[in-house]
């Protein structure tokens, strides 16, 4: 269906595997006001194709692969796409963002968004070129690793598509894991990866290994010259910032392991303690000092994230934050060369580096308690990389790790320490030094992730120091922050670009009055927040400089929006994918924490260092507009135009 | 004697990960790792200041065997 809207191509395919039949899906210009993109559109689409009954490893599951308007717009970080479906992990609704170029080319191919449900009778690749659906046979690619899948890839579109001549184009992969369907199996993408929720499983259960994306549309914006003036602002800001021009350029997301060890919230021996004698050992500041090659980013971004490791002579992506929390202090190893190469075979084989760490974790403290004799015990890494290849492979033990936590600790008991939330592994942050945090991995849509969870703790000890333990004012917050990330995410663009939603020299100042002040203000502004929460639209302007993405989503679309709209957007997008999960069955006893972290204090002379849950979320559900039980009212779906099933 | 680390950006790019020397507040370590690094004394005035593991002022008085640390603020996860 054509758009009046700038920013999109005008058309959403759908794939049947099992038939090979293409059709348009229809989506009107009101569901592009209403859904935007992204994670959103996606929710929007399963929520109306997927009913209750439907399991994530059958035919009826889809994969929706979305862009946002602000993919190849020119925006700053705005090269990601998202894919969504029901998760093998989790059993619920997951969204699975990822950088590189995919997203780009997706619209470079006339697409706005890719469907695909059914199953292939036996493994293929789909290409598609310029809107022309070709399935070829992937027996030649099958079982091979993410890497050598993706050259092999670019040879056979350079000898058949290009006629000898390298075509350029976007492609996802899967590796071993996801045609053996680890439950955490990513999909692969150059070197990123849409890594959460076991994405790549349900490619992998549907006989597919890649898609190829290639065209030669191009993406009109509605003002182009006025969003070419506000685009270099907005770079020349986020090159500006504290943290998006310094920080994450020179230590990505490795430079937080020090801080999280300051402020003991670094996971440490599977979230037993917050802080890890080695920290240094395997921290972004040494892996920026003795092992980074280069910074490298997505297309179009500005703070280039990424680092660039060599690995056994060659040059390869390094670990994220994650990574190194949950593989260095997770499990009590400072060999910080093993970790750039686990973090590299795990790519290859296409899982997620998070619930396969946390769940790693999770079997050496079950082992070490006695309830598990699998042989895995903390600080010691050999034979690491072969684990991991037995759970690609579903082999000896690794076939039960390749199940994760939630389903190993069923099995073998120890669910207070098996550290995820509604089946999905929390990340490096230990939450009992950060209970804002906390409450959003508990309550956080796909299950236990940060970002998902509003990521509280970026205030609550890492680039501000709003006290930790309070819960005061934390619930209001998060729902702020969920909804500002899940619009941001939905138009295309890196999350990362929201940290510069704080004033520069509120970052670069910590011992300012004005930083003390905020800091010390926040736990006592809940009331106004919940306003703000209540009434969106009341704030009928854009805010300039510090968040230029509601002027951007206007310039670009040609759509009426103010901040207050935008963010009224956002909690439209994250209040639907709530409702989605509770007709899966999610209510108020899902949103939950392993005992550990609610129970136990980190600290046994402090009581405040646990989340206080069950406090938080009542508020938190109250802000929302979701029943006591966490599920939305029919008041809130009808006022975020949300229809109700 | 009194260790001083350095972390996040701050070290990178004054190339000073750790000393141990004697003195008496975080003021005068600032003041210390200025000479030592060139780096400017303000700056390093306005960071985080962490003395055994607990955030202090720049006013704080240090004694024999502390570890102060000096780091500024992250982001992005």
């Amino acid at each position: 269906m054509a758009t009046n809207y700038g920013g999109y191509m005008g058309k959403v395919m759908l794939i049947d595997l099992s038939t090979g039949q293409t059709q348009e899906y229809p989506w009107s210009d009101r569901e592009r006001r209403l859904f935007l993109g992204g994670k959103t559109m996606a929710a929007k689409i399963l929520g109306d194709c997927l009913s209750p009954d439907v399991t994530p490893l059958s035919e009826e599951n889809m994969l929706v692969i979305t862009t946002g308007p602000f993919t190849g717009s020119g925006a700053p970080s705005s090269s990601r796409f998202n894919i969504s479906t029901l998760s093998p992990l989790t059993g619920i609704l997951t969204s699975s963002n990822c950088g590189g170029n995919f997203g780009y080319y997706l619209k470079k191919a006339g697409l706005d968004a890719l469907i695909i449900r059914g199953k292939s009778p036996s493994p293929m690749w789909l290409e598609i070129q310029n809107e022309t659906f070709t399935l070829h046979d992937a027996g030649d690619l099958w079982g091979t690793m993410t890497g050598e899948a993706q050259t092999l890839l670019d040879a056979k579109l350079q000898e058949t598509t290009g006629n000898g001549k390298p075509v350029k184009n976007g492609k996802i992969v899967i590796g071993p894991a996801g045609e053996n369907l680890v439950s955490y199996a990513s999909v692969v993408s150059n070197e990123r990866l849409a890594g959460r929720g076991g994405v790549g499983c349900v490619m992998g259960w549907k006989n597919l290994k890649a898609v190829t994306v290639s065209g030669n549309h191009t993406v009109n914006v509605k003002c182009p010259e006025k969003l070419s003036k506000l685009n270099k602002s907005w770079f020349r800001y986020l090159r500006k910032h504290p943290l998006t021009g310094d920080q994450l350029p020179r230590m990505g997301t490795a430079g937080l392991v020090s801080i999280m060890q300051m402020r003991g919230q670094l996971s440490t021996k599977n979230y037993n303690y917050g802080q890890f004698d080695d920290f240094d050992m395997v921290s972004g500041e040494t892996l920026a000092e003795e092992y980074n090659i280069v910074n490298k980013g997505c297309l179009s971004c500005p703070i280039k994230c990424a680092r660039t490791v060599e690995v056994d002579g060659k040059a390869v992506k390094g670990p994220e934050l994650e990574t190194l929390g949950l593989l260095g202090s997770g499990i009590l190893n400072h060999d910080l060369p093993a970790i750039l190469k686990w973090n590299y075979e795990l790519d290859e084989l296409g899982m997620d580096t998070i619930s396969a760490a946390s769940t790693l974790g999770y079997a050496m403290e079950a082992n070490e308690k006695g309830l598990w004799d699998n042989g895995l015990s903390f600080g010691s890494i050999d034979g690491i990389s072969a684990l991991w290849e037995d759970i690609a492979y579903r082999r000896g033990v690794g076939d039960e790790l390749a199940n994760g936590s939630r389903w190993c600790s069923e099995k073998y008991g120890g669910k207070e320490f098996a550290n995820h939330a509604k089946g999905m592994e929390l990340a490096a942050y230990e939450p009992r030094r950060s209970v804002g945090l906390g409450l959003g991995y508990a309550v956080s849509n796909r299950g236990g992730c940060h970002l998902n969870g509003g990521y509280m703790i970026i205030v609550e000890g890492l680039a501000l120091n709003v006290d930790p333990q309070t819960p005061h004012a934390k619930p209001d917050f998060t729902v702020i922050f969920q909804d500002l990330m899940e619009v941001v995410s939905s138009c295309g663009q890196c999350l990362f670009t929201t940290y510069a939603f704080f004033p520069p020299p509120l970052i670069s100042n910590p011992q300012s009055w004005y930083t003390k002040l905020f800091c010390a203000a926040v736990p006592h502004i809940g009331g106004v927040l919940r306003l703000l929460n209540k009434f969106p639209r009341v704030v009928c302007f854009h805010l300039p400089v510090i968040f230029n993405q509601s002027k951007a989503l206007h310039l670009v679309t040609g759509m009426p929006v103010t901040f207050g709209s935008f963010l009224k957007a956002g909690k439209r997008g994250y209040t639907l994918e709530r409702y989605i999960n509770t007709r899966f069955g999610i209510t108020a006893k899902d949103d939950t924490l392993p005992s550990r972290l609610t129970d136990v204090p980190q600290d046994p002379r402090d009581e405040t260092t646990k989340v206080p849950l069950e406090r938080m979320k009542k508020v938190y559900y109250h802000a929302r507009g979701w029943d006591q039980n966490g599920v939305p009212t029919s008041r809130t779906l009808k006022k975020l135009s949300i229809e109700k099933r | 004697m009194v260790r001083i680390k350095l972390f996040g950006v701050l070290r990178l790019k004054t190339g000073f990960k750790e000393t141990e020397t004697n003195v008496s507040s975080v003021r005068e370590a600032c003041e210390i790792v200025s000479r030592a690094t060139g780096w400017n004394e303000k700056d390093l005035k306005r960071c985080i200041f962490m003395v055994n593991g607990k955030q202090s002022k720049l006013s704080a008085a240090l004694q024999d065997g502390d570890e102060l640390v000096l780091m500024a603020p992250s982001g992005g996860g």
